[in-house]
């Protein structure tokens, strides 16, 4: 059974389509590479998933629970939103223990879970500084294991990597990937698009609501005609151009 | 439905939140020492009067609690809802990282745990007060079932006004949210909502006015709490009310939670229409450019029915916009002005109205305060309302038109409504219609230097984040010592002219005792030479002198220097803070 499947998932604003019925269907453990240009309605896709707005019409679940069912849902995702959500008056530790005692998680097991998730992403020793005084790379980290300390069946990651150094960047990517091969999935909506290239599966392209396309890197990239290969950068540049005249070679190529 | 562990979520929500409260009011040094002492004084006072009064306390005979007690109770608990209310949909209608929250736990779990943490705060704000008192009772009146009841009572009565106000709060931000005239009007609507919760607050509280005795509220069931607190004391109460008030906070209790529940469940999960285009979206969720209309003149347009007159130049008129917008959007910002304006207004007003005076306060109190009020709303800290806009706007607009633009808003919109207001209030003063002329004159001139000196003062105290916890992290209040140097620099000087004018007997006295006798009282008390002589001694002299000369000039000679001197102060301290500013801004380097 699909850990994330939608059907026909639509939100309208008044007059306005923010997601258009989108069709998805995404398996156990894989990444799902989530792109658009600004705009185009991934952020409301993601509050639709995670249970934070409700569809106007459509359906969706996540493993199985209805999207609309939000105290099903919420043992079974994980968010990590743009802006990190955090508060700067905790320490990370704090913080941290305090998400797990809403989760009601075994205290034993999360401790060990924390200090290891912190170590890995190399915040152990500003563990009890508070948050007001974090970088923005370190406060993307402690949102991070925020998302990730239930181990849920799926993760939604908001630009994860953003504000990062390379090197933390490169960690979040492997514990993507890490993440994935334990089986949980995750949902990656990101502008760095190597990034995709690099941990995603499957990658759908928003547009004005739309699915304008989905597949694999690969075959996204492959011209069917020609044989030729693009870069994901040129694929996302041709299905998200508003120039009528790009959207022609689009549909051509 | 909400996980089973609700309620420990709830509590363990509510206690993270209250420290963090703490933790933000401990770093905010200003705002823990004005709390301290709004804390400590009344409990220290209340204290010194029962010790003073013990044995008088001691031996009260006993007698009936009076309606006007119960009465007393219900309108604090009426204000309190107010309050709460005010605060939910002001400050604090959505929790801080809301996203996290709302996909951790349940709805009806984060929505209790913010009325625990409310509830905390109260309580942390009201212990050493309710401490005193349950002491007292104990001690003193020989209650031993104080120590349970008083408590219990207090308890009670925090938490059903932090109930029943966060119910009431919700319900308006749910309108707020839903109503696309609501949304815009927010600013007239809420001030026209204060007016009102405060005119009849003070109605209640000052039956002078209106022959409305607190008593009017005995029949309020809430008020009963009042047969609860005095149970064992000699006060003598009616158990059947101490009994049903119990029973009846709790059907308040759980019927406000259901309806809290209810509220934040819609509330939290709707988008909120946008104030600027009827029936739309908010700007955060609609993710689309284009739902915006694209007038060329929509920063005109989101001030209107205001309109900056076309006669300054365009960058001023930017500025001006820009000032009146941020104040109309978020008038959250300016609720420090609260702070000042209960501090010294209600025990003026009340002063006033207990002494039958009130018509002869009112007009100098209007000529003063209102274009001090009026100096404060636009431009009391202007680079941090900038916000990351900052570097543009230094690099965009001149320090003279950014300064220009700040003060328009308060001279075009302010000065005409001052002049007004204190022109009514003239009408119904005991003073000559030359007095009621001179105070109007007077406001005018307060209100141009008001508003002229804020920029520099809001430049000279910037604040680049936001205040304390529990509060919506956009709320970036000014500093409180902007607050405090304008408000001295405004209406001291606005207070002596006043007085100069209508009562300069009254100034009179008050200078010479503030630069004469008062310093004399204080050196001779320090000074500890028995045979009276000494440095401290020979200081005291010197200003006894000071005092006494004062006295001697006679009160033509002191309006016209005195007050001819304050006045051409003012033009100059506004000139000099004008320039200031306009220095200020060419220069500033944002960090």
């Amino acid at each position: 059974m699909p850990r994330i499947e939608t059907s026909e998932l639509t939100k309208r604003y008044g007059e306005t389509l923010a997601v258009d019925r989108l069709d998805l269907s995404i398996s156990e453990g894989s990444v799902y590479g989530f792109l658009g240009p600004n705009g185009a309605g991934k952020t409301t896709t993601m509050r639709l998933l995670t249970g934070l707005t409700r569809p106007t019409s459509g359906t969706g679940s996540i493993a199985g629970v209805p999207i609309t069912d939000r105290d099903g849902l919420r043992p079974h995702l994980g968010y990590l939103p743009e802006e990190p959500p955090l508060y700067e008056q905790a320490t990370a530790y704090e913080q941290l223990e305090y998400v797990a005692g809403l989760r009601d998680l075994p205290e034993r097991a999360t401790q060990e879970r924390i200090n290891t998730l912190l170590d890995e992403l190399d915040l152990t020793a500003d563990a009890t500084t508070r948050i007001a005084d974090y970088s923005k790379g370190m406060r993307q980290k402690t949102a991070y294991i925020q998302a990730v300390l239930h181990e849920p069946d799926v993760v939604f990651l908001d630009e994860p990597t953003s504000g990062l150094d390379p090197r933390a960047a490169r960690t979040i990517r492997e514990m993507i990937l890490d993440l994935a091969d334990s089986g949980t999935t995750v949902f990656l909506s990101t502008h760095i698009l190597p990034v995709v290239e690099e941990v995603a599966d499957t990658v759908g392209i928003l547009s004005d609501g739309q699915l304008v396309a989905e597949g694999d890197p690969e075959t996204l990239t492959q011209r069917a005609e020609t044989g030729d290969t693009q870069t994901l950068e040129d694929v996302f540049l041709e299905l998200t151009s508003t120039d009528p005249a790009a959207d022609v070679e689009a549909t051509d190529g | 439905m909400a996980e089973l562990t609700w309620p420990r979520h709830a509590l363990s929500i509510g206690v993270f939140e209250f420290r963090r409260s703490v933790r933000a009011l401990w770093q905010d040094k200003a705002r823990l020492t004005l709390m301290a002492f709004g804390m400590v004084i009344p409990s220290l006072l209340t204290l010194a009067v029962t010790i003073v009064f013990a044995d008088a306390i001691r031996n009260i005979e006993e007698f009936a609690v009076p309606d006007m007690v119960r009465g007393m109770v219900a309108l604090f608990w009426l204000f309190g809802v107010y309050l709460i209310a005010q605060r939910v949909v002001s400050a604090r209608p959505r929790i801080n990282a809301e996203s996290l929250m709302l996909t951790t736990v349940s709805a009806r779990t984060v929505a209790f745990g913010l009325l625990v943490a409310e509830m905390l705060r109260i309580l942390a704000y009201a212990g050493f007060p309710i401490l005193v008192l349950t002491g007292v009772s104990v001690f003193l009146l020989g209650s031993p079932v104080s120590l349970i009841l008083l408590p219990v009572a207090a308890v009670l009565f925090a938490a059903t006004v932090v109930v029943a106000g966060s119910a009431v709060g919700y319900a308006v931000a749910l309108l707020v949210a839903t109503s696309p005239f609501v949304a815009r009007h927010k600013t007239i609507l809420g001030t026209a909502a204060t007016l009102l919760a405060m005119g009849g607050y003070f109605l209640f509280l000052y039956p002078q006015i209106s022959g409305l005795s607190q008593a009017a509220l005995a029949w309020v069931p809430i008020g009963w709490l009042a047969d609860l607190a005095v149970v064992g004391t000699p006060f003598v109460g009616s158990s059947l009310r101490a009994v049903g008030v119990i029973a009846g906070s709790a059907a308040l209790l759980i019927v406000g939670g259901l309806l809290v529940e209810r509220e934040t469940a819609v509330f939290w999960f709707i988008e909120p229409v946008s104030p600027d285009t009827e029936g739309s979206v908010s700007e955060q969720t609609a993710e689309k450019e284009n739902l915006r209309p694209a007038t060329r003149d929509s920063l005109a347009a989101a001030v209107t029915p205001l309109v900056v007159p076309r006669f300054v130049s365009t960058p001023v008129q930017r500025v001006a916009e820009w000032a009146l917008m941020r104040t109309r959007r978020d008038p959250n910002r300016l609720m420090f002005l609260l702070i000042p304006v209960f501090a010294i207004g209600s025990p003026l007003v009340s002063t006033a109205v207990q002494s039958g005076s009130i018509g002869a306060l009112g007009a100098p109190l209007t000529a003063v305060a209102l274009p001090w009020l009026v100096g404060s709303l636009f431009a009391m800290n202007p680079l941090g309302d900038e916000g990351a806009v900052l570097p543009v706007t230094l690099t965009a607009v001149s320090g003279d038109h950014y300064v220009r633009g700040l003060i328009v808003p308060g001279l075009v919109f302010g000065l005409p409504i001052i002049l007004l207001v204190t022109g009514l209030a003239g009408l119904v003063s005991p003073y000559t219609i030359g007095e009621q002329l001179g105070l109007v004159i007077l406001s005018g001139y307060l209100t141009v230097v008001a508003v002229t000196i804020s920029p520099a003062i809001g430049m000279a105290f910037p604040r680049f984040s936001a205040i304390s916890v529990g509060q919506s992290r956009d709320v970036l209040p000014p500093r409180m010592t902007a607050v405090a140097v304008h408000a001295v620099l405004v209406l001291l000087p606005g207070a002596l002219l006043a007085a100069l004018l209508v009562a300069p007997r009254v100034a009179r006295t008050v200078l010479a005792g503030v630069f004469g006798f008062v310093p004399t009282i204080v050196l001779e008390l320090l000074n500890s030479s028995p045979d009276g002589i000494g440095i401290l001694s020979t200081a005291a002299g010197a200003f006894r002198a000071v005092g006494e000369n004062i006295l001697a000039i006679g009160l033509d000679q002191l309006q016209i220097i005195g007050g001819g001197a304050t006045l051409i102060g003012g033009i100059l301290c506004s000139y000099i803070l004008y320039q200031n500013a306009v220095h200020r801004f060419n220069r500033y380097v944002p960090l």
